[in-house]
């Protein structure tokens, strides 16, 4: 009984197997076929974290939320610095504190509602209202109030920024909506805040009837924490309607979105620019790269996320619409802290005796230009980033203002990394060695690349410069960079950490890494007055051509101090099927499918 | 009770009892002379970290320089699984070392002394055990940071309530026979009687779970590591490589079996480890009792 | 012992329990400073900034027992926290991830019982010929392969060689517009049972394509250990004073074996399939990851390794109950299938 059991599992699985091998091999450049006509299907990793335009502030919220709302203003096509209208039609410097922009008429919202100047007052106030903890309405408050946040107001804890002062720095003034900013803020980078996601125009009446702020009965004039406007600040996240459900004036509408899985948008039949080319937009939420690659290649998906150590398995299929050298808005560093925390387990001995290195190793210039001499770009650029990159010589990137690709930056050169170390704390360095660990967050390939590489180089100068690496957990790096004693900053030796962009602008890429206060230079020790001026002169400069010098000298300025090993800047590529048509590259545009209105399928 | 001689022929009469048995005598050899057999090239300093030879990224098939292979980012596969042969019996011996001092200190307290002690620490093991044990490990290591130290920690938290449980019921059984009662009788401290009659009779089961165990603790740390939480990358631990591997299962279109070496030689080698631990505690289990069969 | 009282005396035993388990993971999560747990909510450096105001939204630096009192109060209010890597709240992820797994356990337990009780039997009733060799093998080589492995191998072959035949994720995108629309009603969201109940073939035969490799994976596992557990169980009923019995009044061997022994042989086996079914319920993590067949296990997974304590929180409240609940109905049912057994005593 049981031999025939056998036999027949046998034979069945012979059968099945005759039959697999007939369907699907596998083999050669097979087409893609076109599935979902008229539908734009995505794959990518995380998932949306808040639908609430004033929430959210990573990239998966942000392109959901480009899909279904409208700014008020554009970049055109391409350019990061000419902008068009949208649904500001047209839009007045007044002075230096002053902007207003016209609304256009006739726009309707999914739900039915108009368009008018309230809403846009609306939504910029809530954002002021709402200020959560951690989210992107320090955009906003810092031109319109002259804080990051609307707690801790001036400093004292738990005192808020005056309620008049919300009400008053957004106004509206027949079919013009004004800006009142409480500092001289540069015009541009407003502008250019207002076109990304957290800019985008709320309905107040549908709001306010869904349990939003109402700025009538919970008032900017009630100082009372439970029925004012207070009630409404930094909220959990679950409690705002708006975090799920969704009401604008874009595209495509919100049909379902089913966290974690997958996100639905349908087509917005009366969308005020005209006919809209998909009619559902799905983005679906897979983690495993496999998947992934196999609903591209099946044509299941129109666009996936393609990870940078995998682009080799897809360039050479035929039916992919492949787009390369996409300079995207970010870079990476590696940052020497030069006010080490003495009691950091990462330093050794913490002297500079051969078994360690002492709290402010990294203060003598000669260190850091021999670290950065040492270097092997070359190598990081082809394995760490298989080439897809642009080395840089400071934070600025392409296409910013000042940013030139022929401007000086370090190349690998041993021969004076090896003088520069030897000049170093008066010969002990070259004399004595060092011993000190370097981290990297665990899981980061690129990032342990760079340890690896710099660790071997300098070990290949001399065999007394010892680095080891040590993997940690990104929250206890994270931890560990942005912390501070009373007389020390971390304990990290080195860090690695990149910055991403908020908006295109040069300052928002300098300050960081540049001025005392910034989120990186003062977790470094690194910054110092007349820089600070430099910066803040650049900043509100108005002249681009002088913009443009002055930017120039802060780079030179930044290769020349040397506070950091910086690394590249990162070129994207964006994989579609060959269906896919009229993607076009803008590093401000939220999603990573690109502008999705203007492209289409067939 | 069986003498150890008539245990040892028992094995070796049973041919698959005999094939555990070889397949971890070589897997011991290639521990010992892993310095021998993939020996680290110079000027490396830690030799639990699989050379890399450069930085790139796609994994290099077979050839003679790298007999199994390479990794994503080029760490030599040959090198990585005899070392992560070191590896798997650090974590296994360890893991059952502190799992079984802990279950036996424990066991015995509740086993012997019962009442409100027994009641407390066999509470303690119902909240153990009613935690889905990787994830529990997971919680662990992911609040203290991946090692294989952090590994070692979580497993044998997760593992030694099994083990409590059991010396305690061994020792409930055997506080009753007559020689522990006359041993008392004579005098003895509970602790005497405990070390020297007790204890030595409660081993067996211990040693026949523990022999099933080890296995187990192999294949839950190589989880752990796969998933990113145990050993750190470049680490020689089979796990580890495995999660180079994850994505290269399917390779370019006009190949997709291209990377089957990066996949398949790391989970041969937990594989065969595992088996011959099983195959010698399924012998085991067979020689001490056909009734402890039921777990 | 009357049975009501026995339920709830068990029951009541959970309380204690619940409290250890949920202490225990909040005590590991005290090894995490405020700045690390924070870093949760962080998706970028310019966020940094904000780290106070996060810490103190979110009560992160209060001293542990605040912070668990504060946990415990919302729990008996029935708020279990906010799970921040599934974006909803727990007790609402627990019900959304729930269905998969469930499906999983339903699809896998059946093969894995009769599978395993099949051999079993078989290589019982031939001891030591070679299907009770043959077995012994398989199991053994079963029991010893890494599931990720096993996983990996799979999908090697199945996505690399067959595409498309059995695809990962639990449904097609076609079909999860289906299924998500007005014409179909999902009643326990398993798609298996939606797809009969709402009569629709197509999503039940592209739900059951998405379930052969995970399921396969889970099952190779655990029929080892099924298979060598009835096979000993089944030699020692088969010793037993009544089969001797049974044989010497001349019964025929199939009716002996069948009729008698099975059924006692089946009494360990119904133990370990109770907690067999909450260990799948519990976390068929490795495999769930793997086919991005996102269930329970794949989000306590998740949770975990973010150290979303409130997930974490939830997840192990659910399990222990889950635990609980089943060590109830099993021993409850040994009642039923061994008459020596009385509520609430020993099993000889």
């Amino acid at each position: 009984m049981a031999k025939k059991l056998m036999l027949s599992i046998v034979a069945l699985v012979g059968i099945i197997a005759l039959v697999l091998t007939g369907c699907g091999g596998g083999n050669g450049g097979e087409p893609i076929p076109l599935k979902n006509p008229g539908d734009f299907v995505a794959q990518t990793i995380g998932d949306v974290d808040s639908l609430d335009p004033a929430w959210g502030y990573d990239t998966a919220s942000g392109e959901q939320t480009d899909y279904i709302y409208d700014v008020l203003l554009d970049y055109n096509g391409e350019s990061t610095t000419t902008f068009i209208a949208n649904l500001a039609t047209e839009w007045t410097v007044v002075d230096t504190t002053q902007i207003k922009f016209k609304i256009r008429t006739g726009v309707t919202f999914h739900e039915g509602g108009n368009l008018t100047p309230e809403d846009v007052e609306y939504s910029f106030e809530r954002m002021m209202v709402q200020d959560r903890g951690g989210g992107p309405a320090w955009m906003i408050n810092l031109p319109l109030l002259g804080a990051y946040r609307t707690r801790n107001w001036e400093g004292v804890p738990g005192a808020y920024v005056p309620g008049a002062m919300i009400d008053n720095a957004v106004q509206v003034d027949g079919d013009w909506v004004v800006f009142n900013f409480a500092i001289e803020y540069p015009m541009t980078q407003w502008l250019q805040i207002l076109t990304q996601p957290w800019g985008s125009i709320l309905d107040k009446q549908w709001c306010v009837a869904n349990g939003e702020w109402d700025p009538v009965v919970y008032s900017l004039y009630d100082d009372d924490p439970e029925t004012g406007w207070k009630a409404y600040n930094a909220p959990a996240k679950g409690d705002s309607y708006l975090y799920n459900h969704a009401n604008g004036t874009g595209p495509w509408k919100l049909d379902i979105w089913e966290a974690g899985e997958y996100i639905r948008l349908l087509k917005n039949e009366a969308y005020w620019k005209g006919s809209v080319p998909f009619n559902k937009v799905v983005t679906q939420f897979v983690d495993e790269w496999t998947s992934r690659k196999l609903a591209l290649l099946n044509g299941d998906a129109d666009y996936v996320y393609v990870p940078r150590m995998y682009i080799g398995e897809l360039l050479d299929v035929a039916d992919l619409e492949k787009k390369s050298e996409l300079p995207e808005l970010s870079n990476d560093c590696i940052f020497f802290n030069m006010n080490i925390d003495p009691d950091s387990d990462l330093i050794g001995s913490g002297l500079l005796d051969g078994n360690g290195i002492p709290p402010d190793f990294f203060t003598d210039e000669n260190v850091r230009k021999g670290f950065a001499l040492a270097f092997d770009y070359d190598t990081y650029l082809a394995d760490a980033m298989l080439g897809e990159g642009t080395m840089l010589g400071s934070p600025l990137v392409d296409p910013l203002l000042g940013y030139d690709p022929l401007a000086a930056k370090y190349e690998q050169d041993l021969a004076a990394a090896n003088t520069s170390l030897n000049l170093a704390w008066g010969g002990n360095v070259s004399a004595l060695g060092f011993k000190f660990t370097m981290v990297y967050n665990s899981g980061n390939i690129p990032r342990k690349t760079a340890c690896e590489i710099l660790a071997e180089a300098l070990y290949s100068l001399n065999p007394l410069y010892q680095i080891s690496i040590l993997p940690m957990s990104w929250p206890t790096i994270l931890d560990n960079i942005f912390t501070e004693t009373e007389t020390s900053k971390g304990p990290l030796p080195l860090f690695q950490i990149g910055w991403i962009a908020d908006y295109p602008d040069s300052d928002n890429f300098i300050t960081p890494f540049m001025h005392s206060y910034g989120d990186f230079a003062y977790y470094q020790g690194y910054g110092y007055p007349s820089l600070d001026t430099k910066i803040e002169t650049a900043r509100y400069e108005t002249n681009e051509a002088t913009r443009i010098t002055l930017y120039e000298e802060l780079h030179d300025i930044y290769v020349d101090d040397c506070p950091g090993i910086m690394l590249c800047q990162p070129l994207g590529r964006r994989f579609f099927t060959k269906y896919i048509h009229g993607f076009y590259f803008n590093p401000t545009i939220p999603g990573q499918p690109g502008p999705l209105y203007y492209m289409s399928k067939s | 009770m069986t003498g150890w001689r008539l245990m040892a022929r028992q094995i070796v009469r049973n041919p698959l009892s005999l094939a555990g048995v070889v397949i971890i005598f070589i897997f011991i050899i290639l521990a010992v002379f892993a310095p021998l057999i993939a020996p680290a090239p110079a000027g490396h300093r830690d030799p639990y970290l699989i050379p890399r030879d450069g930085f790139s990224i796609t994994p290099q098939p077979p050839s003679s320089e790298h007999i199994f292979g390479t990794t994503q980012g080029q760490y030599d596969i040959f090198y990585g699984c005899i070392w992560g042969a070191r590896t798997a019996f650090r974590v296994a011996l360890l893991v059952m070392a502190i799992t079984i001092l802990i279950g036996i200190v424990l066991g015995s307290l509740a086993g012997y002394f019962g009442g409100i002690i027994d009641e407390i620490i066999m509470r303690i093991t119902d909240i153990f055990l009613a935690f889905p044990a990787l994830i529990l490990a997971m919680a662990i290591v992911a609040a203290i940071g991946p090692s294989m130290k952090t590994v070692m920690i979580a497993l044998s938290v997760v593992w030694w309530p099994s083990y409590a449980r059991l010396i305690r019921g061994d020792i409930l059984q055997l506080r009753e026979e007559d020689y522990v009662e006359a041993s008392r009788g004579l005098g003895a401290s509970s602790g005497r009687v405990i070390l020297r009659h007790v204890l030595p009779n409660a081993i067996y089961p211990t040693l026949v779970m523990a022999s099933l165990d080890i296995g187990a603790v192999v294949l839950s740390a190589a989880a752990l590591s796969f998933l990113g939480l145990g050993a750190p990358e470049g680490y020689a631990d089979w796990g580890q490589m495995t999660e180079f591997a994850r994505n290269w299962i399917v390779g370019p279109q006009d190949d997709p079996l291209k990377y089957w070496y990066a996949v398949i030689t790391p989970g041969l080698f937990i594989l065969f480890f595992v088996l011959g631990w099983n195959l010698l505690g399924d012998a085991f289990r067979d020689i001490f009792d056909p009734k402890l069969a039921r777990r | 012992m009357e049975l009501r009282s026995y339920i709830i005396r068990r029951l009541l035993l959970l309380i204690p329990v619940l409290f250890g388990v949920t202490l225990f993971i909040f005590g590991i999560t005290m090894f995490f400073s405020p700045t690390q747990r924070a870093t949760l909510y962080v998706t970028s450096p310019q966020q940094m900034r904000d780290l106070p105001s996060i810490i103190a939204q979110y009560g992160l630096d209060r001293p542990f027992y605040i912070q668990y009192g504060t946990w415990l109060g919302q729990v008996f209010r029935g708020n279990l926290g906010w799970s921040t890597v599934v974006s909803m709240p727990v007790g609402r992820a627990i019900l959304h991830y729930l269905p998969a797994t469930l499906e999983l356990a339903m699809c896998a337990t059946p093969i894995i019982i009769l599978v395993g009780i099949f051999f079993g039997t078989k290589a019982a009733a031939h001891k030591d010929r070679p299907i009770d060799h043959g077995t012994r093998i398989a199991a053994i080589l079963g029991w010893s392969l890494p599931t990720f492995w096993l996983g990996l191998i799979l999908m090697m072959i199945f996505y690399g060689y067959f595409r498309g035949l059995f695809p990962p994720m639990r449904l097609d995108p076609q079909m999860e517009v289906v299924v998500t629309s007005a014409g179909f009603v999902r009643y326990t969201r398993i798609n298996t049972i939606d797809a009969i109940l709402n009569l629709n073939g197509p999503v039940l035969v592209n739900a059951l394509r998405h379930l052969v490799l995970p399921v396969v994976t889970i099952s190779t596992v655990n029929v080892a250990f099924i298979m060598r557990l009835m096979r000993s169980s089944m030699l020692e009923s088969l010793g037993k004073g009544y089969i001797l019995t049974a044989r010497a009044k001349g019964l025929q061997e199939k009716v002996v074996i069948s009729k008698h022994a099975r059924r006692n042989a089946l009494i360990p086996v119904i133990t370990v399939s109770g907690y067999l079914f909450a260990a799948l319920a519990g976390g068929a993590v490795i495999t769930e990851t793997i086919f991005s067949f996102k269930g329970i296990g794949w989000w306590a997974a998740q949770s975990a390794i973010r150290m979303d304590i409130p997930s974490v929180l939830g997840f192990a409240l659910f399990m222990a109950a889950l635990f609980v609940l089943v060590n109830l109905v099993v021993d409850i049912l040994y009642t039923r299938v061994d008459p020596r057994v009385r509520l609430g005593g020993e099993v000889q």
